[in-house]
Order: structure tokens, then C-alpha cells, then sequence
């Protein structure tokens, strides 16, 4: 039966997280080959024909070197992509692992990639910054004369002059190059042995680095490099605020028309964001309002409030995405506010969180429904009484959050740190039923249409009444955790440990447990316990409905029940790795444990009931352009070994990145996982035939056993079995060329996962990917471009479901006007076919009938296949006119064609105001 | 008497060696600029007889054309130049100037002599600290040395400083006055005497007019702005700023 449910439930996810696709919208993205440390990358995903009016929230998760949890930040929507501005501020990952997730505002989510992504996230390496480092050239010294590093000068004062001074004995034989932005411009310096000057003819605004180099025959070296900008004359004029007094800031009026499925929608948006200094005083401020707020969602407006003064005091109010730890709460939206001081030299560091991690939305009833239980035609023999609600009518309590964290010590030697974090349901915040008289102390009237004697059964049972789909529950969760960091031999080894206790109670709404509810439920608390457990109600309600009881209830000789407090192991979590950072060679052991009650209400992302250790080595060659990655995993669930059977899953990956600065070279990246998965069970079943086995419905043995003095055969219904492997290859290659007078980016990525069930005939996967992207810059135009395809194939279950998806698209944009007019558009098209087979159960060949033993049935996948096809045409346009370097005036334009769903075109046409000060 | 004439044979013959060897020494050190002019605006002219330069500069072919030892840059009543000496010390040049370069410059290390022969007009400069290195402005009356400040001349024999510090001596007596923030010095017509005082704020600025037409490059400055974008993503983006520069 445990077998059945199992199954049930994954076929359950797998259409889950199928379903996906044959929804209009699929998501593309194309991964880059690495990521850079410290660097701002951008990932970039497309949906096409999507609007902003079709999504509530848009989230990337992330993590490194294969974590527990997920990080979390949210995306932003713009021009018809979502842009994820990413930063790896982490020093010691080697990996970046993400997926994307979209939620719409029917409640579906999306997700990139589309098969199980937390379980099979996008996995990217992360290189060091790619700032070519030269050698430098020793015996030469030089003064520069012009422009002087970090300035800015008008066009046609650009004089690039430095003076040299060397003994020329002591240069082995060279010459010196003349460098901007990369482009040698030597032949038309004026050169001569202590003095090289340039004068440019026509260098565009922005900024430019000039470079000095020295080549000999084998080495190049640098002497040295710097920047400066070319400026507008009036640039400097408008900008000259110094250390920015005045505000600047951004004020953008949106209005969008747009027809969806045939429905009309007009929706306003307004965003604004003004920020500055004064001194070591920083502030910002930022709002977003839009008429598609609703009290049945979570806030669509946002706003927040950030002030700073240096390093030593920062303060977040609004809409705040804090950060304590891995196990309590990373980057999850909270409304409320987060400060952090850090005193005497980073020595004494505090922060505190406070806010609503969800707000309240109200139920919403529609109706009491009285439904009749009878035995035969007619004969009623009760009545059940049911509260249903309205379509998405259930609502959520508001969920407020306080936490803080104090860390002594500075974290490059030595850290302690302590956090604690506190969600807590409001229970009075939202009109809940929970039995008859709720509904009859409230002003709401859905028990009109109750006849006399149902009032009668009701008032006296009010318990009887049913809510449809449950009530909602009020939780309570607290996450209380110690951290150490230590560092060594300049930070190069690191210690870092965590340790973190959790409690959830699921349903607060009785209040801490007391002698009388105990004794309710059948067991003893004493006096002293009660008491107890209502001291630390303000910290956690502790009562039956705890996601993991500290009682063990036990039964004397007596017969009589009691309850005696004990400590859970299973709702810790830990997290210990040493690291060794050198810089060609970067090796990390990690042990880590988490409980499977371990419960955080601010990161749902946390992987539960898992235990062991990761070995990681990163080295690096040829001064950071080739980097191999060796791993190896060990994992085992059922730590509290409160299962049939425990799952060890190993895990081997290697990666080697190749990533030259010069950009004339291709940049590589292949990776090759392969992971196990094996609990121990043997796949049997001893009433089906060989072949039938591998899909039986239950895993049985039989086994002789002593009953009453004589050996029986009895047959055992064992855990199911799990046995499955997966290969994992990603490629990727990125090449800059230059063709046609344009500089062309162009990227393949390849990737395929494969997992073969070994005990289960309907558990394979297969999923191969591939995109192709091209960006050109044109020289002599003021054109860029960009054209695309992406491919995906996924074949589910053996035959279950079979997903194919073809994506292409291409789009551009023309600059004219000296640059004040900007023309955009872009055409993509994809096309999805799907089909799908169910899986029946079977105990016969040769009839759907089953007989009465559940014990010889087996899956079998239904001869009929239900098929989808369809394409999406979205063609979208648009302009940007900027009146001047304040107000700026942008259209946009969409048209969606969903061929094959019998649907009207679906239209966006959207204008909006840009003032910037 | 002999010993006399031997001193007096070996002083001519160290003439004539001179004479032939400091016109190589010379030519090598001319090989290097000793300074450059960086901007200007018309007319400004460069001569130096002895090699027979003659240059007006032109907007399109000039930029960044090379003083060497011994060159004149003349400003007509219109025209401004910045100079840019090798250690990067800048010379701001009025209209209606007459300056006469000379200096060497080494080829292995940074050591330099540069005095700028302030005939006619008005300059102010922003020179490098200097170490060992001179750095002189003379006029018909006054000698300035100066080791790393922001001054100006005037061919009349007026300095004034407005940061650092400063040595005018007059040429005829030898008399020797230390300026510093905010100083004059005024050498009279016969070089004999120095007169000097403080300024006030506002005649320093009076005589820092006229210069802003050569101001040197905008400063870069970056300002870190963080802000909440409209998703209430921390964001922290960096404007270069482009100001003028105090020199």
C-alpha cells in the first residue's frame, strides 16, 4: 500500500511539473558558460507572449557547490524579459547552481528547467574575474601625461601622452604597443624611445582604457593601464553635484492596454526611485505602485526605504529581503524592516528583522451546503454539512517574523555568532471557520438556506460542520542557531559551522497545551509542565499539533497513558566545512545533517532528511583560464532512522572550464555528473512473472516463520525499492568573431540528463536540451541584433509523457537621431508537442478487471495517447524617444498567436514616461 | 706662472671639449620633449631659432605637440596653451604670453631641470612635488623655486601662491622671500627687492580668473548609489561623475 501511495504521489508530481509545458508559456534561457566572481552577471529568461498583468512574482533560486537551501532573489520583469542582475559574492564557490521560477496569477508556477529544477538546477561554474594580468615589465618607469587616470575629457581633447624613462641596456630587444580598449593603435602613435603620444580621431563617449605594453618576441608585458572617460561638454556641467548631495532618480508612468483571451485589461503602473549621499550618509527610496493590486495576492506594490551611513550602520524598511543564514531565512521577502550595525572594527556585529513575511488575505465563503448520506435509492441515514469556498477563495493568515543575529569577533579570524527567528501566524487576522458557531457569531450570512432542524444539529455539533479542502491553520515556527567562522594563515583555511533547532507547530489556535487538553487526548501532563510550556508560549505555542511532539507517550503496567518530555534530534540541522583556499587550488570537505523535522517558514527551499559529506577540489591552471572541478558526494536520508529504508545516494562530478581572456578564443565548459541512488531493497514480487516484476504495483517477499511451533510461509509487503542511476552532461561554448563589420557573440549549450530506473520499469527519464544565441554589434550601423533557437526534449516515465519544444526567435535594435531614437523589435516563435500516455493498474493481460488481490497488480502504460500540439507566433515592436537627458518617452507593442488552442490573439500595447533626475 | 698656465691650458682645453661634447649632450637630451602642449586654443605659436622652428598650432594637426629645450610659446591677445611638463606639472599660459622653455630631461629616471623663462604675460602652474628634481620660473627680476604647489607669475616679477610653498628671490640682490598659502611677492623693476603680503580670498580668486579657459580634465569622481529597484532588490549602481578638477 506504502508502494502505491509512493507511486501515486510521483505520478501526482510529474504532472505537476510536467504541466507546465502545455501551458501557453515556456520559459528560454540560455545559460552562460560560466559565471564570474564578483563580477554583476546577467541571466536573462524569455517567455514568450507573457505581459506583466500574467505574473505575480518571479523568482531565481540559487546556490553554490551543491547546498541544501536555496537562496532567493526576485527578478525583474523588463522589455519583455526577466533580467537577473547576479553577483557570486562568494569567494569559495566553485559552482553555481539556479533554476527560475514564475508564478502567474492563476497560482501556476513555471519553472526553468522545467523537470524537477531544485532537483536538477542549471549548473554553472564559477571562474575568477577575467582581468588579464599581464606581467609587468620591470626597469620602466614613466609618468602619464595625459589624460590623467580616472579623468574625463571632451572629444576633441583627447591627447593620450605618457613619458618613459629606462635604460635601454636593460630591456631585452621589443617594442612598446599602444593600447585602446584592446585595439592597438602603435602604427598610428607617434612613437619614440621615452615618449609615446596618440591623439585619437573620433573616440565615443564613455569610458575607455588605455594600455602600455611591452612585446618582445616571446612575452608581452605590461607597463601599464588606465582609464578615463570621454565626456559631453554639458556632461560634467549637469553632473558636477560632487559626492552627490543632490538626489538623482528615476520617475516611470506605465499604461498598458491589453486584450488576453479575449478579456480587456487596462492597467497603470507607476515605479520611482531617488537616492543619494551625504558624506558616509547614504539613502535611497524606491516604490512601485500598480492597479493590478489585489487583497487576494500578496503585495504587487512595493516600496522601501534604505538608509547607511559608511560600513558601520545600514537600515531597510518596506520591502525588505533579508539575509541571516542558510537555515533561517535568505532573501525572502519580508515587509518590514532589517537593520545591521557593525561596531568596533566589524568586531561586534547585530542585525534584527521584524515585518510580515505574508499578509493577511481573507476567506472568502460561498456557501454552506447540506449533503445527504444515504444507503440505497433513498433511504438518508445523515447529512453532512459542508462550507465551501469561492474559486480561489481560500485565504492566508498574516505571518509576522521577528529575528536577529549577534556576531562577535570578526569573521576573517575568529566569529561567533547567534541568531534567532521567530514566524508566527496571527490568528485574529483573518475570519476563519473552524465550526458551526464561528459562522454564527459572524455577520455572515451563509446559513440562510439551512433548514430548522440543520441549525438544531449544527448548534448543538457545531464541530460538524466541514469546511471543503480543510481550514486553514495558524503556524508557529522558531529557528534558533549558533555559527562559528574561523580563519587561518590569512584567511586562506576556514572553519565555518553552523547549528540550528527548529520547532513548527501546525495549528496554534488552542494555545499551549495544558493539563486538561492532555488529559483530552488521553495522556498525562503535570502541573509543572503546563506551566512551563505557557512560559514559553510568547517564544513558541507548544502544544499536540507540533510538527514534532517533544513527548513520548508511553503506557505503564497500569494501562494508564503519560506523556514524558524528551529531546528530538530530528529537528536539528548542522552544517560543518573546512576549506583550503589557495589560488590554484581550492579544496572544501563539508559535512552536513539536517533532521527531517527541521522546519524554517522563511525558507521552504531547505533539503530535508539528509546527512553526509561533500568533497570539492577546484584547480586552477594557466593563471585562472582552466579550471577542473573534481566532487564527490555521499548522502544517506533517514537520519532519525524512523523509516523502512534508507536511501544512499553518491554522487561523482567533474567539470573543466576553459576561459581565455582573449575573446578571439572560444570559452568551454563540459561537465559530467553521474549520481546513484540505492536503498537497499530488492525489487521482488513472487506473483508476477520475470518481465512483470520491475512494474508490480507492491515490492513482496515471502518468508517462513514460526507461528504457533510450525514454520509458515508468510508474504511481506516490503518498502519500495529504489535503485536508479543518472548521467548528467552539460557543454557549453561562447566565441566572439567579427563578420560582416559587426562584433558576433555566439553560444551553444548542450545538455542531457539521463536516468535509468533499475528497478522500476516506468521511473527512466531522458532530457536533452540545446540553444544556440548570436548577438551582433554592428560598427557602421547603429544596429545590434540577435537571433536564437532553443530545443527541448524530454521523455518522462518511460513513455509516460513525451515533451518536445522548438523555440526560435530573432530580434534587434536601431539607434537614429544621435541615439535619442531607438527602434526595437523582436518576432519569436515556438512550437510545443506533447503526448501523453496514463498509466493504468493491471493484475491480467487480458482484462481492465481487477481481481481482489492488490498484491499481483502492476503498472501499465494506456494504449491511448493524448496529444498537444500548438505554436505561439509573439510578435512584439517598440520605441524609445528621449527628449532630452531627463524625459524620455517609451512604446511598446505585442501581439500573441497561439495556433492550434482555438483562441484570439492576444494584444499588449503599452506606453510609458521616463523621468530621470 | 707655470703652474697658472697649466691650469689656464687645461681650462681651454676643457672648453674645447666642451664645445664639441655639450652639443651632442645637448642634441641627445632634445631627443626627449620636456614638455608638451597639451590644449590650447588659438593663436598660440611655438619658435625656437636655433633649429629653426616656426609653428602655429593648429586645432587639427597639433594636439599634443612636444616643447623641447630652448622653444617659445608665445599666446596672442585670444590664445591660451596648457603645458604639460614630463613629471606631469602643469603650466597654465594667459593670453598675451611669451615663455621661453628650457631643461633636460634624463632617459633613465625621472630626474629633470625645468625653468620656464616668463618673458611677457602671466602663467600659473601646478607643479609636481619635485624631490631632487628644479623646477624654476624666472623673470627679468624674480627667480621662483618651487617644490611642488600652485602658483602663478607674472613676467612684471608678481608670484602669488595659492597652495604650498614657494622661493622668490630678486635677481639683483639676491633677496630671498618664502611664500606660502595665500602669499604674494612683488620683485621691483631693478631686481633688488621683494615686497610680499597675504591675499585675501577674494584677490586670490581675482587672480585666478582667466585661467578656467584652460581648465585641465574633468575630474572623475564615483558615487555609489544604492537604492531599492521596483522589485525591493538592493541595488548598488556606480555613476562616474565628471567635475572640473581644482587645478
Amino acid at each position: 500500500m506504502i508502494g502505491v501511495v509512493k507511486k501515486g504521489l510521483m505520478l501526482l508530481l510529474f504532472l505537476t511539473v510536467s504541466g507546465d509545458v502545455w501551458a501557453q508559456f515556456t520559459i528560454q534561457h540560455q545559460a552562460p558558460v560560466a559565471v564570474e566572481r564578483n563580477v554583476q552577471n546577467m541571466l536573462e529568461f524569455r517567455v514568450p507572449g507573457i505581459s506583466e498583468a500574467d505574473f505575480q512574482r518571479a523568482n531565481l533560486f540559487y546556490r553554490y557547490d551543491g547546498d541544501f537551501g536555496y537562496q532567493q532573489q526576485e527578478v525583474e520583469y523588463r522589455n519583455g524579459v526577466f533580467q537577473a542582475l547576479f553577483t557570486v559574492r562568494n569567494s569559495n564557490a566553485s559552482s553555481l547552481e539556479y533554476y527560475f521560477e514564475l508564478t502567474l496569477n492563476s497560482g501556476e508556477q513555471l519553472y526553468y528547467p522545467n523537470n524537477l529544477p531544485s532537483e536538477n538546477p542549471v549548473e554553472v561554474e564559477v571562474v575568477e574575474s577575467l582581468e588579464e594580468q599581464k606581467p609587468k615589465l620591470e626597469g620602466v618607469d614613466y609618468t602619464i601625461l595625459s589624460p590623467r587616470p580616472g579623468n574625463g575629457v571632451t572629444r576633441d581633447d583627447v591627447v593620450i601622452a605618457i613619458a618613459l624613462f629606462y635604460e635601454k641596456s636593460d630591456l631585452e630587444p621589443g617594442e612598446f604597443q599602444l593600447l585602446i580598449d584592446g585595439q592597438d593603435v602603435t602604427s598610428e602613435a607617434d612613437t619614440s624611445a621615452y615618449y609615446i603620444s596618440y591623439v585619437p580621431d573620433d573616440l565615443s563617449p564613455g569610458p575607455h582604457t588605455i594600455s602600455l605594453e611591452y612585446k618582445t618576441e616571446d612575452q608581452s608585458y605590461s607597463v601599464t593601464d588606465w582609464r578615463f572617460a570621454v565626456v559631453a561638454p554639458g556632461q560634467a556641467s549637469f553632473r558636477g553635484f560632487g559626492p552627490s548631495r543632490v538626489p538623482q532618480g528615476q520617475v516611470e508612468l506605465t499604461a498598458r492596454n491589453q486584450v488576453i483571451a479575449g478579456d480587456i485589461n487596462n492597467a497603470y503602473t507607476g515605479r520611482t526611485s531617488i537616492s543619494g549621499a551625504y558624506g558616509k550618509f547614504r539613502y535611497s527610496v524606491n516604490g512601485y505602485l500598480t492597479s493590478q493590486e489585489s487583497v487576494r495576492l500578496q503585495p504587487q506594490n512595493r516600496y522601501g526605504i534604505d538608509l547607511a551611513y559608511g560600513d558601520w550602520w545600514d537600515f531597510e524598511a518596506g520591502h525588505v529581503y533579508p539575509v541571516l543564514s542558510q537555515f533561517t531565512i535568505s532573501g525572502r521577502r519580508v515587509h518590514g524592516l532589517n537593520t545591521s550595525l557593525h561596531l568596533l572594527n566589524d568586531k561586534l556585529n547585530l542585525q534584527f528583522i521584524y515585518g510580515e513575511l505574508d499578509r493577511e488575505i481573507t476567506n472568502q465563503y460561498d456557501s454552506l451546503v447540506v449533503e445527504e448520506v444515504t444507503i440505497g435509492a433513498d433511504s438518508v441515514v445523515d447529512r453532512n454539512y459542508l462550507l465551501t469556498y469561492q474559486d480561489g477563495g481560500r485565504g492566508t493568515f498574516q505571518r509576522r517574523v521577528v529575528g536577529g543575529r549577534i556576531g562577535i569577533g570578526n569573521e576573517e579570524k575568529f566569529q561567533l555568532g547567534f541568531h534567532l527567528l521567530k514566524a508566527h501566524d496571527d490568528t485574529t487576522s483573518i475570519f476563519n471557520v473552524r465550526d458551526y458557531m464561528d459562522l454564527v457569531n459572524s455577520n455572515v450570512l451563509l446559513n440562510s438556506n439551512l433548514d430548522q432542524p440543520a441549525r438544531d444539529t449544527l448548534l448543538a455539533n457545531p464541530d460538524r460542520l466541514d469546511v471543503r479542502g480543510g481550514n486553514i491553520k495558524p503556524r508557529d515556527n522558531l529557528v534558533a542557531g549558533t555559527d562559528l567562522k574561523l580563519g587561518f594563515n590569512n584567511n586562506r583555511i576556514r572553519f565555518e559551522s553552523e547549528a540550528v533547532i527548529s520547532a513548527l507547530n501546525n495549528n496554534i489556535y488552542d494555545g499551549p497545551l495544558t493539563v486538561e487538553r492532555a488529559e483530552e487526548l488521553g495522556f498525562d501532563v503535570d502541573q509543572g509542565m503546563a506551566d512551563l510550556l505557557e512560559q514559553l508560549s510568547w517564544l513558541i505555542i507548544v502544544n499536540e499539533n507540533m510538527n514534532t511532539l517533544p513527548f513520548r507517550i508511553s503506557e505503564d503496567e497500569n494501562g494508564d497513558i503519560s506523556g514524558d518530555a524528551f529531546f528530538p534530534t530530528s529537528i536539528l540541522a548542522g552544517n560543518s566545512e573546512l576549506s583550503f583556499r589557495y589560488p590554484n587550488n581550492n579544496f572544501r570537505a563539508q559535512y552536513r545533517w539536517i533532521g527531517p523535522g527541521f522546519n524554517s517558514l522563511a525558507n521552504s527551499t531547505i533539503r530535508k532528511d539528509v546527512a553526509g559529506f561533500t568533497l570539492t577540489d577546484r584547480m586552477n591552471f594557466l593563471a585562472n583560464r582552466l579550471y577542473l572541478t573534481l566532487g564527490y558526494e555521499n548522502l544517506n536520508d533517514n537520519v532519525s532512522g524512523t523509516r523502512d529504508a534508507t536511501t544512499n545516494t553518491i554522487t561523482y562530478r567533474t567539470n573543466v572550464s576553459w576561459y581565455p581572456v582573449d575573446r578571439k578564443l572560444p570559452r568551454v565548459s563540459a561537465g559530467v555528473r553521474y549520481r546513484t541512488r540505492d536503498n537497499g531493497i530488492e525489487r521482488q514480487n513472487f506473483l508476477l512473472p520475470d518481465d512483470l516484476v520491475k512494474a508490480a504495483v507492491q515490492n513482496i517477499r515471502q518468508e517462513t516463520r514460526t507461528i504457533n511451533g510450525q514454520d509458515t510461509l508468510i508474504t511481506l509487503v516490503t518498502p519500495t525499492p529504489r535503485s536508479n542511476y543518472t548521467v548528467n552532461i552539460n557543454t557549453s561554448v561562447t566565441q566572439q568573431f567579427n563578420w560582416m563589420n559587426a562584433r558576433n557573440d555566439v553560444s551553444l549549450s548542450f545538455s542531457n540528463l539521463k536516468t535509468t530506473d533499475e528497478v522500476f520499469a516506468y521511473g527512466d527519464v531522458l532530457s536533452t536540451s540545446f540553444s544556440l544565441s548570436l548577438n551582433s554589434r554592428f560598427s557602421e550601423l547603429p544596429l545590434e541584433t540577435q537571433f536564437g533557437i532553443t530545443t527541448n526534449s524530454t521523455e518522462a516515465g518511460t513513455g509516460q509523457n513525451d515533451i518536445n519544444i522548438f523555440g526560435i526567435y530573432t530580434s534587434g535594435n536601431y539607434r537614429l537621431m544621435e541615439d535619442n531614437l531607438i527602434l526595437n523589435g523582436r518576432l519569436a516563435i515556438t512550437q510545443n508537442k506533447t503526448a501523453s500516455r496514463m498509466i493504468e493498474i493491471r493484475d491480467d493481460p487480458n482484462s481492465e478487471v481487477l481481481n481482489d488481490n492488490p498484491r499481483d497488480n502492476y503498472f501499465v502504460l494506456s494504449d491511448e495517447v493524448t496529444k498537444n500540439t500548438y505554436s505561439t507566433f509573439v510578435l512584439q515592436a517598440g520605441a524609445r524617444y528621449n527628449f532630452n537627458e531627463y524625459h524620455a518617452l517609451v512604446f511598446d507593442a505585442n501581439l500573441t498567436n497561439v495556433s492550434g488552442q482555438n483562441r484570439a490573439n492576444d494584444r499588449i500595447v503599452q506606453l510609458r514616461y521616463v523621468f530621470s533626475f | 706662472m707655470s703652474i697658472i698656465k697649466k691650469k689656464l691650458y687645461a681650462f681651454i682645453v676643457l672648453l674645447v671639449v666642451a664645445g664639441f661634447a655639450l652639443p651632442e649632450i645637448a642634441r641627445a637630451q632634445s631627443e626627449r620633449p620636456i614638455a608638451i602642449v597639451k590644449r590650447f586654443k588659438p593663436d598660440v605659436t611655438l619658435q625656437n631659432l636655433e633649429v629653426d622652428k616656426y609653428i602655429e598650432l593648429n586645432l587639427e594637426e597639433n594636439k599634443g605637440e612636444r616643447l623641447f629645450d630652448g622653444d617659445s610659446l608665445t599666446t596672442n591677445e585670444e590664445g591660451f596653451a596648457l603645458v604639460v611638463f614630463m613629471d606631469a606639472s602643469v603650466a597654465k599660459v594667459k593670453p598675451s604670453s611669451l615663455l621661453i622653455l628650457n631643461g633636460s630631461v634624463a632617459t633613465a629616471s625621472k630626474a629633470m631641470n625645468t625653468r620656464i623663462n616668463l618673458k611677457n604675460g602671466e602663467i600659473f602652474l601646478n607643479v609636481e612635488p619635485q624631490g631632487g628634481n628644479d623646477f624654476e620660473v624666472a623673470t627679468s627680476r624674480s627667480l621662483a623655486s618651487v617644490q611642488g604647489t600652485d602658483f602663478g607669475s607674472r613676467f612684471d616679477g608678481f608670484v602669488w601662491v595659492e597652495e604650498g610653498q614657494v622661493d622668490v628671490m630678486a635677481l639683483n640682490s639676491g633677496e630671498t622671500v618664502s611664500l606660502f598659502d595665500q602669499m604674494f611677492a612683488q620683485v621691483d623693476e631693478q631686481g633688488n627687492s621683494v615686497e610680499s603680503g597675504t591675499l585675501t580670498s577674494e584677490e586670490l580668486s581675482d587672480l585666478g580668473e582667466g585661467y578656467d579657459e584652460m581648465e585641465n580634465d574633468l575630474v572623475q569622481k564615483e558615487i555609489i548609489l544604492r537604492f531599492r529597484d521596483q522589485n525591493g532588490q538592493l541595488r548598488e549602481v556606480r555613476i562616474d561623475v565628471f567635475e572640473e578638477s581644482d587645478n
